[in-house]
């Protein structure tokens, strides 16, 4: 049957207002980046000329492009499956109602309502080598976020702590929605903890860990804001990110021609990597 | 029905958000986003409102506010001139840069606070008002004389021979240290080091080891551009030195570093090895006002502007030392460059804005107004009436280190100035981390030296490519 009419547009007055803004503010910048990334750009931001694959050509033979790339990977790599995994712990343990449950489950989901920027401060403090109570805890002398054998595991520990509320939050639902029969009858049929969880919880609650999973590593592909605020005083080198990197060159140094380069290469990097994941779906994800 | 009512409650919401939008362009409206506002300004009066961009943070933020409601309360009620001032974050001209890439000259402000660093980028908009042209124009009421105004300040705000702004909070780098620290370990306190090798000495004895671990650094500064141009000017017979071609970068745009050609780098850098020998130098900032305030380091450089904080937190604690800084070794000259901001002018189209606009800079670079930030941040006072001022002498005569930032400046070749060197923040990240890694015994002296001075010039060579 073919529909009538003003009907026929009725999504798309609905999609109208979201899109409009992901046109002016995503799509749109996304292909002029893509477009310049072909072009010599002076500090103004004034295309000059028609340069080709230059640009990539020289990040890609740029040393610290190269470590910033790694260093992205070895972001997601220690903190996605971490921060969901420490979070599922949280939910199971959390997971069965009690008269206190709101105490705890509020306490666990609070570092979600923290901002980056005063996370960051926080632990700029904690982190301090002479007056931080990290190494007066640890009897460490270590410069946490100088030492660039430990920055990107210290910024890597935060972006944990801070996920965590936010992937509990999600998980704790998805915890309580697995039916209570089919507990019990595991339960009564002698199936331990360890079983009930791989076999019977984790594959229920399976589509939620893998949003979770994807969103966090699509975050984690993302991550800057704890890198430019918290390794400034230090070697910046040593943890930056591709997107850190992509700041610091266009906003800091004035080279968009390197900054255009990298926003396109981390796409590319961040778009290969969802594609993979989403076959990962295909197998392990359980929507029945 | 329903379906109706659904389509009819989005396009209405549709509607609101695009007049939220559209509302955004109305610029005159004096009360969006302002610091320190005290009152709104009556239009009908004739009163002209100015906004005024700034980037003051920490103890300059509350001293610029205490300056605007003073001109308002002033100067601005009987010329019927009111300031806006507005908070744009640590650079304003990253702002300015933004509205000229959206060619939208509507939105600038009358008056924003430029550092050196931003000269070239102000230069090339079409809007600024140089202070050159304010002066020679005719068309202004001066009340602040060009003469008044000191030399090394005037050349600091000076690009491609064109004076650009008027200094505001001027500053020069100092040596705070531990006056008891140096007592105890033997040294005098009022003798404090003359050339690298004496502050190395300084370093070792003030050093407190226990064990393979150190108590107390000798010294804490870690080596950004700011401080490593500094104490290159020591390495000069006049205390001067441009560090690269076309008088650094200020005749004409920088095409390389000459310090590595001239031998000045290196000269400075066998000095500072003997302070890196000693083991008690810390090349890291982790928090160098803080650890040296609760005595974990006995030896800081800092900006002058710092001297009420600095003062304020040894204050109880220890006995605060400044001195001016140490030249590179006997025969050499130190030299300190200027530092802090200024204020330059942005052509609304009006003369009577820019006349406004100009008592408020005049107000602001006042003999009263720069004691105000003397007293209360230890930026030096920009016109030479205000050192004649008896508020002047008597504020010195209590707080007689403050005198030595004078005494520095006043000695200093005004020719030595921040490099205009285009790249600064490339130049930052290289001297940071290559004094690091050479202090940590990761890299030698030599590559230090090659890794700057390369680094730098191949950074400086794809710059130029850009925009040359």
């Amino acid at each position: 049957m073919k529909r009538k009419g003003l009907r026929q547009f009725e999504p798309l007055v609905y999609l109208f207002p979201a899109l409009l803004f992901f046109l002016l503010f995503t799509y749109y910048p996304f292909i002029k980046t893509v477009f310049n990334s072909f072009f010599l750009t002076n500090f103004m931001g004034v295309r000059r000329e028609f340069v080709g694959p230059e640009n990539y050509i020289r990040i890609l033979q740029d040393k610290d492009f190269l470590a910033a790339v790694k260093n992205t990977f070895i972001y997601v790599i220690t903190s996605v499956p971490v921060s969901v995994l420490i979070a599922l712990v949280l939910a199971m343990v959390a997971s069965r109602k009690t008269l206190c449950s709101p105490v705890y489950e509020t306490m666990y989901a609070l570092p979600m309502a923290m901002s980056s920027s005063v996370c960051a401060m926080i632990f700029e403090l904690m982190y301090n080598p002479s007056l931080g109570i990290l190494n007066e805890i640890l009897g460490t002398n270590i410069s946490w976020l100088t030492d660039s054998r430990f920055t990107i595991y210290a910024i890597s520990f935060i972006s944990v702590w801070m996920n965590i509320g936010y992937n509990f939050l999600f998980l704790l639902a998805a915890v309580r929605n697995v039916p209570s029969d089919l507990i019990e009858a595991a339960t009564m049929e002698g199936t331990g903890p360890i079983r009930l969880t791989t076999r019977i919880i984790l594959p229920i609650i399976s589509p939620t860990v893998f949003f979770l999973i994807i969103n966090s590593l699509a975050k984690s592909m993302m991550m800057s804001g704890l890198v430019i605020i918290l390794s400034d005083g230090g070697r910046s080198g040593s943890a930056s990110t591709m997107i850190s990197y992509m700041y610091t060159q266009s906003v800091n140094a004035q080279n968009y021609n390197n900054g255009y380069a990298a926003a396109v290469v981390a796409f590319i990097i961040t778009f290969a990597l969802m594609l993979l994941s989403f076959g990962f779906e295909k197998k392990y994800v359980n929507y029945d | 029905m329903k379906r109706f009512l659904s389509i009819a409650l989005s396009a209405l919401m549709l509607l609101a958000l695009l007049a939220g939008c559209g509302g955004q362009n109305n610029t005159s409206d004096p009360g969006s986003g302002t610091s320190g506002d005290t009152g709104t300004p009556d239009a009908a009066n004739g009163q002209i409102t100015i906004e005024y961009w700034n980037s003051a943070e920490g103890a300059m933020a509350t001293s610029t506010e205490y300056l605007v409601n003073q001109f308002n309360e002033t100067v601005g009620k009987e010329k019927g001139i009111f300031v806006n001032s507005v908070f744009q974050g640590g650079d304003v001209v990253e702002k300015l840069k933004t509205l000229v890439q959206a060619n939208d000259y509507k939105n600038f402000p009358d008056v924003g606070q430029i550092y050196a660093a931003g000269l070239s980028t102000v230069l090339q908009m079409e809007n600024l008002v140089t202070l050159d042209a304010i002066y020679s124009s005719g068309e202004y009421e001066i009340s602040l004389s060009k003469d008044d105004i000191y030399d090394n300040f005037l050349r600091s705000y000076t690009y491609e021979g064109q004076l650009i702004s008027l200094p505001l909070n001027a500053s020069t780098m100092l040596m705070y240290y531990n006056k008891d620290a140096a007592r105890d370990a033997g040294l005098d306190p009022d003798a404090p080091p003359a050339t690298i090798a004496e502050l190395a000495e300084w370093t070792d004895k003030l050093t407190v080891r226990e064990g393979n671990s150190v108590s107390r650094y000798g010294l804490n500064l870690q080596m950004d551009r700011y401080e490593l141009v500094n104490f290159l000017a020591g390495v000069s017979d006049t205390g001067c030195n441009y560090i690269g071609d076309n008088g650094g970068g200020r005749d004409a745009m920088m095409t390389k570093l000459t310090i590595g050609e001239d031998g000045s780098l290196m000269t400075f850098l066998d000095e500072w090895e003997k302070i890196i020998a000693t083991g008690g130098y810390k090349a890291v900032n982790d928090d160098e006002r803080g650890e040296f305030a609760n005595g974990l380091s006995a030896i800081n450089f800092q900006s002058s502007a710092q001297l009420a904080a600095m003062t304020n937190n040894a204050d109880g604690k220890f006995e605060l030392g400044v001195a001016a800084l140490p030249a590179c070794s006997a025969g050499y000259k130190a030299g300190a460059a200027v530092g802090g901001g200024s204020i330059a002018m942005f052509d609304k189209g009006d003369a009577a804005r820019r006349q406004a606009a100009w008592e408020f800079m005049q107000f602001m670079a006042s003999a009263d107004s720069q004691m105000y930030l003397f007293e209360h941040n230890g930026y030096l006072p920009v016109c030479k009436s205000a050192y004649e001022s008896d508020a002047y002498k008597a504020f010195i005569a209590e707080n007689p280190n403050a005198a030595v930032a004078v005494e520095q400046l006043n000695n200093s070749d005004p020719g030595m100035q921040e490099p205009m060197d285009l790249i600064n923040w490339e130049m930052n990240t290289l001297c940071k981390e290559n004094f690091i890694a050479w202090t940590a015994g990761e890299i030698t002296k030599q590559e230090c030296h090659d890794n700057i001075v390369d680094g730098f010039n191949a950074k400086l060579t794809e710059y130029i490519r850009a925009n040359g």
